[in-house]
């Protein structure tokens, strides 16, 4: 009986698991200081996708810049210039799925998660940083993620991952929003430039693709739980 | 410790003096009386050749100011007017937008000489 109650109040608490963990991510997102390191990891993996994007076309990263405000900017050379301009938010919504996937799969699938993130972070300080504001910057988030393999119980490091994940989700919804200011800059100009489709469509694109990325999450979560 | 503060040590000292004053001879009496004579002749002749050497400081810093006065003139009249020359908010702003947009051209003829793409 008891073990019949315990069984049904987990599945409860995994339900629920993935809804708390999207309020908490937002409640992260709007607390000054708490939410700069996460706008960073949002900003790195944007940014991150493009470089990914430039080598798989056949081009190469000349470098990676991030800023404080958590803007940041690739230089690339050769490779498709349409992929490489839709892969920034498409990228990060991807990798906000990925990641929530894999942590949440298995205790120690989250932490060969976390290794790969370092190796990524790691590459990135040593090839394509040139300037000491993205070298802080980098350092800062890989620091961050070494910090969590020193957590003893797994279960921790799996809870931060899903949250940094889950902060990369609602940022893919939240960020193109910022292309909509009348100044044609940035991927979604750079594409409309390419393609002649309004600026407006690709937003509208990229905020369906993060939401279809947070709708999958959740959908996974729930067919593990039956 | 507090004890030795000055305010408790300045009393003893000043009664040491006294005793001090107190304690001497005839001779060391005219002595003093003798020495403050010459002292002030000394110091009587001491401030009429300051005063001297003053004025004739004094009239050599005049000069020099005005010469300066009129170096300054001379060579940089503008400085004078440095106030109304300084440019207007809107002349500054429009300046940092004119070196602004000179960036971006600078920037895309990086981008076209070295052959790469930003994406932001």
């Amino acid at each position: 009986m008891s073990t019949e109650l315990d069984s049904s109040t987990s599945k409860f608490s995994d339900k629920y698991r993935f809804w708390l963990i999207l309020v908490i991510a937002l409640v992260v997102m709007q607390v000054p200081v708490i939410s700069i390191p996460f706008k960073w990891f949002e900003s790195f993996f944007h940014e991150i996708s493009h470089g990914l994007a430039a080598i798989f076309t056949g081009g190469s990263i000349v470098r990676i810049e991030l800023f404080t405000n958590g803007a940041g900017l690739c230089t690339t050379r050769g490779g498709s210039a349409f992929l490489i301009s839709f892969s920034g938010y498409a990228g990060a919504s991807a990798w906000g799925m990925i990641l929530y996937w894999f942590s949440s799969m298995h205790q120690r699938l989250a932490q060969v998660v976390s290794l790969v993130i370092v190796l990524l972070l790691a590459t990135t300080l040593i090839l394509w940083v040139r300037d000491f504001l993205t070298f802080t910057i980098i350092a800062i988030l890989l620091v961050i993620i070494l910090l969590k393999f020193k957590l003893t119980n797994l279960k921790y490091l799996q809870f931060m991952l899903q949250i940094i994940a889950a902060v990369v989700l609602l940022n893919s919804v939240r960020s193109p929003l910022y292309l909509i200011d009348g100044r044609e800059l940035g991927d979604g100009a750079a594409l409309a430039n390419m393609t002649m489709i309004p600026e407006m469509i690709w937003v509208v694109l990229w905020c369906i693709l993060g939401l279809l990325a947070i709708v999958s999450v959740m959908k996974l979560k729930m067919k593990t739980i039956r | 410790m507090q004890i030795y503060s000055a305010n408790s040590f300045t009393p003893q000292a000043t009664a040491s003096l006294a005793v001090d004053k107190s304690a001497r001879t005839p001779e060391q009496n005219n002595r003093l009386v003798v020495d403050p004579q010459q002292q002030k002749a000394q110091t009587d002749e001491q401030a009429k050749q300051q005063k001297q050497r003053f004025d004739v400081d004094e009239q050599a810093i005049t000069q020099f100011e005005e010469q300066k006065a009129l170096t300054n003139t001379r060579t940089s009249p503008q400085k004078i007017d440095s106030g109304y020359d300084q440019p207007s908010q809107v002349n500054l702003s429009a300046v940092s937008r004119y070196q602004s947009v000179g960036d971006i051209a600078q920037r895309e003829a990086i981008q076209q000489t070295f052959g790469v793409d930003l994406y932001a």
